[in-house]
């Protein structure tokens, strides 16, 4: 039976479409009743809780149907691309860094490219993961970073604005708020720093103009 | 009075403070799984993990003279910076935290002389701890203002060491003079005073160099090594009508001493290894103007730096810092939450200030604090905490090459404003020298006998504490200085 999924917190599509058995979440994304989806998340995997996702019946779920496709779904073999890019506090790559990147119980050893990227395939329903950077520039100082993976909410949203000035290093607070005024603040002081640190007028209001270079300065 | 646990505090002295931040957990990184080019992005933050401050009773009034008691101060920084460096596989020191220098001066007067005088006492601070001679020869050799070293910081500078007193050294005595004095006052003494020394029998100083600093003294300004903010992150705002009170030059003074809090150097601390690009930094360099600093401002700047219709304190109200990257730096740091601060007067018997009166002040359990008052005799405890017991002994400043004798004493206690009416008077009647031993009517009862006269009708020696009485102690208490000076106690001591 079709149905909606009400996407909760955590959740990407392609991990929605691996809990409804479909092996890939293009089906999903690219069914015609999931239209409106599209045109406001523009990425899948940068939804928001509450939105809804339209899940076709099973029938419909593979145009090919080919006995490869099944095994992959039957074994949940599918995998998701993660990137991240490290800079340090001048926006300067942090590069040729060797990382480990552990994702529920797999670990990576990496290394940054030139521009500070490490990309690695994991599995697709992936949720917590640590990384872990030796900056070469600081011999002594091992970065530890915890990662919530599906986590980041669209840009539109306080909370996705929050995480992505959180990741650049504005310290916004925390996505949940408890202590209001002192979160406040921060959130505050970040939107207004970071307006300032890209030559946006600095008015404290994380509007369009904000949004839009927030999400270019993040990446996604 | 601190309401939640903030910071581990390492020290607090009358002359400042040394705290580490108690850091903010890094949130986790919520990031997206990538389609097509996407990626997350994330940046390594500039958090400091440790401060120091030092107060204005540290300096020369009005001035970037550093005094010799900073020494007490020095010692906890040179504790602090240890406990953090790391060391190598054979226990030498590796890695120094890295250090930035902030200097503060009160909202009075212009924002441009403002930005010199508190980059004058950075650079003072900074010179110091690297002995950079050349940087105090520039503080002496160009005055600002009132900000003069000759005489005064000459001659504390020769008493000090016990030199003979010259007056308009030479250059080259000067270079001599500055020097043994930065080792004299960065020279760690142990309880009783006396140097701590090394294995070699060296006496241990704290002596850092220019690339300890955040940005390893890359630029020859200083540019992200120290600098001043002017007038713009005063932790204390007064109200408009403080500020309408205060704007009468008679009252000056009076408005010093509330501002002395605002007056202060702050030193930051970095992780080891942390260090920045001093053409990126966005303070301005000590000696240049306040534009850059007001671009860091927050967008309500102007509203902050206003007088309103309260008085704020940044521990409270956390608007009174104008410049927002100070305010991220510092806003998780116990140097800037500001706790009490008090004034006294010392006097002698005949109620008279002792300008310049050695003393020793107790805190609690903590350390005794050793200073010498300002030449109205007076003394600027900041930073404590309520309720709290002091104790100070004092005395005249001692002749030349003399240990001085601090032959007076008191005890006070010091207390939040909302104690019952009781407890009030028995702790201003014990400040104003009627000891708390005594049964509290009879020192009601001394007390209007003997200040009975100033209230109108006159009080009856009755030893009742009622309402008018009450007033009236207050009332002593607030202006025991002129009172202090038209009716000097005989009997009951300063």
């Amino acid at each position: 039976m079709a149905s909606h999924h009400v996407v909760e917190q955590g959740e990407y599509l392609a991990l929605i479409a691996l809990k409804h058995g479909f092996s890939s979440y293009l089906t999903l994304w690219d069914h015609p009743q999931n239209s409106e989806l599209r045109k406001k998340r523009l990425n899948p995997n940068i939804l928001f809780p509450g939105d809804r996702v339209f899940i076709p019946d099973k029938e419909e779920k593979e145009e090919s149907g080919s006995t490869d496709k099944r095994h992959s779904f039957t074994f949940r073999g599918q995998r998701l691309n993660l990137c991240l890019v490290l800079e340090n506090i001048y926006e300067q790559p942090i590069a040729n860094a060797e990382c480990k990147l552990k994702v529920e119980s797999e670990t990576f050893e990496l290394t940054t490219d030139a521009k500070g990227k490490v990309e690695q395939e994991i599995k697709a329903d992936a949720q917590r993961g640590l990384l872990s950077v030796k900056d070469p520039h600081t011999p002594i100082n091992e970065i530890i970073i915890p990662i919530k993976i599906g986590h980041l909410d669209p840009v539109e949203e306080v909370s996705g604005q929050k995480a992505r000035l959180n990741n650049l290093g504005y310290a916004a607070g925390p996505v949940e708020g408890e202590d209001e005024a002192e979160n406040e603040e921060r959130f505050l002081s970040a939107v207004e720093e970071f307006q300032c640190e890209h030559g946006l007028k600095v008015d404290g209001i994380c509007g369009a103009a904000t949004q839009a270079k927030l999400k270019q300065a993040h990446g996604c | 009075m601190a309401d939640k646990l903030e910071a581990n505090i390492r020290k607090i002295s009358g002359g400042g403070i040394v705290a580490e931040h108690v850091p903010l957990p890094r949130p986790e990184a919520a990031v997206a799984p990538t389609i097509a080019k996407d990626h997350n992005t994330i940046k390594t933050a500039l958090v400091p993990f440790a401060c120091w401050r030092a107060n204005d009773m540290r300096f020369e009034f009005e001035s970037s003279f550093v005094l010799p008691e900073i020494q007490e101060e020095v010692g906890a920084l040179k504790e602090l910076i240890d406990r953090h460096t790391l060391t190598d596989s054979q226990g030498q020191p590796k890695h120094r935290p890295a250090l930035t220098v902030f200097g503060h001066a009160d909202p009075t007067g212009s924002d441009d002389f403002n930005k010199m005088l508190s980059g004058r006492r950075a650079q003072a601070i900074y010179g110091m701890l690297i002995r950079k001679v050349e940087l105090w020869e520039d503080l002496y050799s160009n005055p600002l203002g009132n900000d003069k070293w000759e005489p005064k910081a000459i001659r504390i500078m020769q008493t000090t060491l016990g030199q003979p007193i010259s007056e308009k050294p030479s250059a080259s005595t000067r270079k001599t003079l500055f020097r043994a004095y930065m080792d004299h006052v960065c020279t760690i003494r142990d309880e009783t005073g006396a140097p701590v020394v090394d294995g070699k029998g060296l006496p241990v100083q704290l002596e850092l160099k220019s690339t300890d600093f955040l940005a390893s003294g890359g630029d020859s300004g200083g540019k992200g090594d120290f600098q001043g903010c002017s007038e713009f992150n005063p932790i204390l705002m007064f109200s408009q009508q403080e500020n309408a009170r205060f704007s009468d030059p008679k009252n000056k003074s009076e408005r010093d001493k509330e501002n002395a809090s605002n007056r202060r150097v702050v030193i930051f601390l970095f992780r080891p290894g942390v260090r920045i690009n001093a053409g990126a930094w966005p303070c301005p360099r000590a000696k240049e103007g306040v534009a850059a600093c007001k671009k860091r401002f927050w967008s309500d700047a102007a509203k902050r730096r206003s007088f309103q219709e309260k008085r704020r304190e940044f521990r409270d109200t956390r608007d009174t810092f104008a410049c927002r990257f100070y305010h991220r730096l510092s806003s998780n740091s116990p140097c800037e939450r500001g706790l009490v601060s008090f004034e006294i007067r010392l006097y002698d018997l005949m109620g008279r200030a002792i300008g310049q009166a050695p003393f020793e002040l107790k805190v609690g359990l903590r350390k005794p604090i050793r200073g010498t008052a300002s030449d109205d005799g007076s003394v600027i405890a900041q930073d404590l905490e309520l309720p709290n017991r002091v104790l100070i002994d004092w005395g005249f400043p001692p002749e030349k090459d003399q240990k001085p004798d601090l032959v007076f004493n008191l005890d006070m206690f010091l207390t939040h404003e909302n104690l019952t009416k009781e407890d009030e008077a028995r702790q201003k009647l014990h400040n104003l020298g009627y000891p708390r031993t005594n049964r509290l009517s009879s020192n009601v009862e001394a007390f209007q006998s003997d200040h009975g006269h100033l209230a109108n009708p006159p009080l009856s020696a009755n030893g009742q504490l009622d309402d008018r009485t009450l007033e009236l102690i207050r009332s002593v208490h607030q202006s025991c200085e002129d009172d202090l000076r038209n009716n000097p106690p005989t009997e009951s001591g300063p």
